[in-house]
């Protein structure tokens, strides 16, 4: 109760703050992803790009060069110093930047976690690009579809550390206890550290050490791009089959070639479109980021804020998209 | 020399000879993996650690002339990633597809056929990229006077971000090599994989270089003994500097195998990789402080590094922890240098002993 | 006509002045682009981003340098340390605070120990080697400890005071931070320029058999060196932990070579026997400011990379330029005085 009322006495604050901030100048949001250089940001920004557009509010982005939790902080310490309204993040570690960006609240800047959250005391809100559970059901359902429901499957995921995929796993081996799935055995998961070469020799043991193995799924661009080539290495295209959650420019000519048959991926460019708009709604004041309220995120239409089931906070961009054989040529030079 | 001292010397030469104690340092590692998984052991598997180790024993091959001459070189990723990344923007930018039919199975099909700047050209410029970063490294230690590590830890950072800067943020991918990049490390000649007849012949021209030319000879000179090198006449600074050279340039071929191999380059490309190629020198016998080290160690060396990344992947998939990896990958190399140590001393203390005979 | 342009070299070669010009430069050029986000209680303030942590790292990795030794281990065993103090602390329902503290700087001390064990013990390899291995050792066993969880936590006090609290003083917002560091400062230099032992590690690097022979326990010198330097990381690790408030067995990766390009460009010389607590100073506060600059005007994480690399290589080549330009035009008047 006195949280709730906080909160309404917050947003009473912020509100008369927003629209004094937005009679003097344009709203300025630091967006902060895991890594510089990495083509699925590189899409997200432009997400960004297009909701500044059409909002007309400043942004800056910046990510460290080596996807570390300490690079982050240089970079929400530097957007702090910039005054700016709003930090979107997509956090290396989620534990890691909560004390920094709870100083960061502590100043009236309002913080979003996109992609991949923050622990919920550090953040105003969430945002999904789906559900966590839908992501780990599809990838179950395709592989199961591929090798026609019975066989031994692998997963190869990035790192034992990363929250996201730990929680994906986990949904997958949910699923996996389905009866409907009795005759599939997940043997192994095993971590290529979401590095080409760790990932390949990753794939490589497997296919070494299960010959009877029928597929793989690996949820990470990093893995699934360096298990289709090491599949497509041992010339096993088509009697291993692989889906996970892939770039569409990087796995193109795989999905040609039907090494990988299916597979999954949100559009990085409306998850940084709807990043942007929920920023820009909670510097306005029009949300706080509690369970209950809403906004409209541009052409993507209204997005409903639901408890997270964290302590805090979120909401989700969409379903999980599926790149085929068939539609991959439209995809391949978006993202 | 007496009858009598025969059979000791027999095993003397075996302990003297490092490259046997480190060959059966190998077999022993081999072995023991293998018992834990015998998917291991194949030869399959064996091969597949030989094609892989190659791009480590090519950079290798480059640090040992580097270190051989006193210096060392950190910045060997990011001038991989910078050689990679040029050669990989002009194939990107020349890129032409076009579809044609193939013969698949006695049946013709469709398919796309990627061509693009040929590939010879593209190696040839990765190389130069690649040697001159080593020159520039070269000129910085040996004219500069800056000392090896802070000169070329400062060019690892600067080489990184040129390779960030030119690349726009965009990696390249498969999508965007031709079939003749990709194929590169991938081709099949009398059974060999070609990333291990490439490394084989950068093994013999070196070898041939290193150990049969008066030039080759001068690296040992100035490593052991500047000073002595200098009053002989030998230029100590133009040899640091082609060893730096040799390094980049070998730097650069390893970039484009290690971009075909992985069927793509990113400009963070093999980040932290020089640390596992100065292991390799060093478990192969070479002294960091320089003058010594012999060519075959340092391949064997590599090739341990090799197998104890694959054996710990294989070894995980038997159930060990993924948790333990990291600890046991430290350890292993940790005594396999201190082994090393242990046959250098017996080595030594026997030769003295021959000696005093 | 000689001797003016000989002067102005000698003066830029002292790395002191040379750094403190470099800090003044950047600071204005900086402070001329960005006069509404770059201004010194700003700067201040990022101190503890940039200075800290990687400060107390490089004080314990000048000691080694000084010996003409280098461990890059240091970063790995902070994140040792940091593991060990938030497993014993376990949230409050382990060990004291304090407890779990002191267990954490035994556990620098411990590693220090053992990579100045192995030094010693194994003197054909080079210690980058050793703690080549180390590195990844350390940073195993913290693996092990944590695996894919974290560590935190802690009391407020430490994460959010020491971490993000600062002082007024002279009208100034101090990070606490920053006050710990610079109430270091002091006792370390005492130590390191005006006591015998800390004389000591000087004379060693210089010339270690000289050392050997005039009497000075060589080894044991070495070993403290590599001892204190651990407990130097366990340090930067603690203050390190404080900004992030939790710990991964991930943190400080990569410091090492933070720590070994600040004390390089404070004047420390991989090759031993240099280094001063002056410069090393400097280094830090020319480090923050460049970098706090650059991450405003660019926000771009390989340009500020690239920079530092390039600030490193010419802060350690021109003065040898320098030096080499004087020493030619020396032996050329020489020559023109053994001509006539």
């Amino acid at each position: 109760m006195k949280r709730i009322l906080s909160l309404m006495l917050a947003a009473a604050l912020l509100l008369s703050l927003g629209l004094a901030v937005s009679a003097e100048e344009p709203i300025k949001i630091g967006v902060v992803y895991k890594q510089t250089g990495n083509p699925f940001f590189e899409a997200a920004v432009r997400g960004f790009e297009e909701a500044s557009q059409e909002l007309g509010f400043e942004f800056i982005h910046n990510g460290p060069a080596d996807s570390s939790n300490e690079g982050q902080i240089q970079i929400i310490e530097g957007f702090i110093q910039q005054e700016v309204d709003a930090i979107a993040i997509s956090a290396n570690d989620a534990a890691g930047v909560v004390s920094v960006l709870q100083t960061a609240m502590d100043k009236g800047i309002k913080v979003i976690s996109w992609d991949s959250k923050v622990l919920a005391e550090g953040r105003n809100l969430n945002i999904d690009p789906s559900v966590a559970q839908n992501i780990g059901r599809v990838q179950v359902e395709e592989i199961a579809a591929q090798i026609g429901g019975e066989g031994q499957i692998a997963v190869l995921s990035a790192a034992a550390t990363h929250d996201n995929q730990n929680t994906w796993i986990k949904y997958m081996k949910e699923e996996l206890e389905k009866p409907e799935y009795d005759k599939i055995e997940l043997v192994t998961v095993v971590y290529g550290d979401d590095l080409t070469d760790k990932s390949y020799q990753e794939m490589q043991g497997l296919i070494n050490s299960y010959p009877d193995l029928k597929g793989v799924i690996s949820p990470t661009t990093v893995g699934v791009a360096a298990a289709a080539v090491a599949i497509k290495d041992a010339g096993l295209s088509g009697k291993i089959k692989l889906t996970g959650l892939g770039l569409p420019s990087e796995m193109a000519d795989f999905l040609a070639d039907r090494t990988c048959e299916g597979m999954y991926l949100w559009n990085p460019i409306d998850l940084g479109y709807v990043a942007a708009y929920a920023s820009v709604a909670m510097v306005k004041g029009e949300i706080t980021g509690a369970a209950g309220e809403s906004f409209e995120a541009g052409h993507l239409g209204v997005r409903e804020i639901s408890d997270a089931g964290d302590g805090g906070t979120f909401t989700i961009v969409g379903d999980p998209f599926r790149f085929t054989p068939e539609n991959i040529e439209e995809w391949k030079n978006v993202y | 020399m007496s009858t009598r001292q025969f059979k000791p010397l027999r095993l003397g030469r075996l302990l003297r000879n490092r490259e046997l104690g480190l060959t059966l340092v190998l077999l022993a590692l081999i072995g023991l993996i293998g018992l834990r998984n015998p998917a291991f052991a194949t030869p399959g598997n064996l091969q597949f650690i030989l094609g892989d180790t190659s791009i480590l024993i090519v950079l290798a091959l480059g640090m040992m002339c580097v270190l051989l001459v006193g210096s060392i070189d950190i910045s060997v990723p990011a001038v991989m990633a910078l050689s990679a990344m040029t050669a990989g923007i002009v194939m990107k930018n020349n890129l032409v597809q076009a579809d044609t039919q193939v013969l698949v199975d006695g049946a013709l099909t469709a398919a796309t056929v990627k061509t693009s700047t040929p590939l010879p050209l593209l190696l040839l410029l990765a190389a130069g990229v690649g040697a001159a970063c080593g020159l520039l490294n070269g000129l910085l230690i040996a004219y500069g006077r800056v000392l090896p590590i802070v000169a070329t830890l400062g060019s690892q950072y600067i080489l990184y971000g040129l390779s960030h800067l030119i690349s726009g943020g965009q990696a390249i991918y498969r999508k965007d090599m031709s079939d003749a990049f990709i194929q590169f490390t991938r081709g099949n000649v009398l059974g060999f994989n070609s990333k291990v007849l490439i490394m084989l012949a950068a093994f013999l021209v070196l070898m041939a270089f290193i150990n049969y030319t008066r030039y080759g000879r001068r690296l040992y000179a100035v490593g052991s003994n500047a000073e002595a090198a200098r009053m002989s006449g030998i230029n100590t600074r133009a040899v640091t500097l082609s060893a730096h050279t040799i390094m980049g340039l070998l730097a650069g071929l390893a970039g484009m195998l290690y971009a075909s191999h992985d069927n793509k380059v990113t400009q963070d490309m093999a980040m932290g990789y020089e640390m596992y190629v100065i292991a390799a020198c060093v478990i192969g016998g070479v002294s960091v402080t320089g003058g010594v080290g012999k060519i075959t160690g340092v391949a064997l060396g590599a090739l341990t590094i090799g197998v104890i990344n694959n054996g710990l992947t294989m070894l995980r998939l038997t159930g060990n922890s993924e948790f333990w990896k990291k600890a046991i990958q430290g350890a292993v190399i940790l005594i396999a240098i201190i082994t090393n140590v242990y046959i250098k001393r017996a080595h030594e203390r026997r030769v003295l002993r021959e000696r005093r005979l | 006509m000689a001797s003016v342009t000989g002067k102005l070299p000698a003066f830029l070669r002292r790395r002191e002045w040379l750094l403190a010009i470099l800090v003044l430069l950047t600071y204005f050029l900086f402070n001329a682009q960005r006069p509404d986000n770059y201004t010194f209680p700003k700067l201040l303030n990022q101190t503890r981003v940039y200075m800290v942590d990687v400060g107390f790292m490089a004080l314990g990795m000048l000691l080694v340098l000084i010996l003409g030794d280098i461990d890059i281990s240091v970063a790995a065993t902070a994140a040792l340390s940091a593991t060990v103090m938030g497993v014993s602390y376990r949230g409050g329902e382990g060990l004291p605070f304090w407890a779990a503290v002191l267990l954490m700087l035994l556990t620098g001390l411990a590693c220090g120990l053992f990579n100045g064990l192995l030094v010693i013990r194994f003197k054909e390899l080079f210690p980058m080697i050793i703690t080549l291995s180390t590195l990844t050792l350390y940073r195993g066993i913290a693996y092990i400890i944590l695996k894919d969880q974290s560590a935190g936590s802690f009391p407020a006090w430490y994460a959010k005071d020491l971490g993000y609290g600062s002082l007024p003083l002279m009208g100034l917002e101090v990070p606490i931070m920053l006050l710990c560091l610079l109430a270091v400062l002091p006792f370390y230099y005492l130590w390191l320029h005006r006591t015998a032992s800390g004389r000591r590690l000087f004379a060693a690097g210089t010339n270690l058999t000289a050392s050997r022979y005039s009497g000075l326990h060589t080894d044991r010198i070495k070993l403290t060196a590599f001892a204190m330097n651990g407990l130097f990381a366990a340090i930067g690790g603690f203050f390190l932990t404080s900004r992030t408030g939790s710990v991964k067995y991930t943190i400080g990766t990569g410091f090492e070579m933070q720590a070994i390009a600040v004390a390089v460009l404070g004047g420390a010389s991989t090759s031993g026997g240099r280094g001063s607590v002056a410069g090393l100073l400097l280094a830090l506060v020319l480090l923050t400011a460049l970098k706090n600059g650059l991450m405003l005007l660019y926000n771009d994480a390989f340009i500020l990379n690239l920079s530092v690399g390039l600030l490193l290589i010419l802060v350690v080549l021109i003065p040898n330029l320098f030096q080499a330009l004087a020493d030619r035009r020396r032996i050329l008047r020489q020559r023109m005085q053994l001509a006539k």
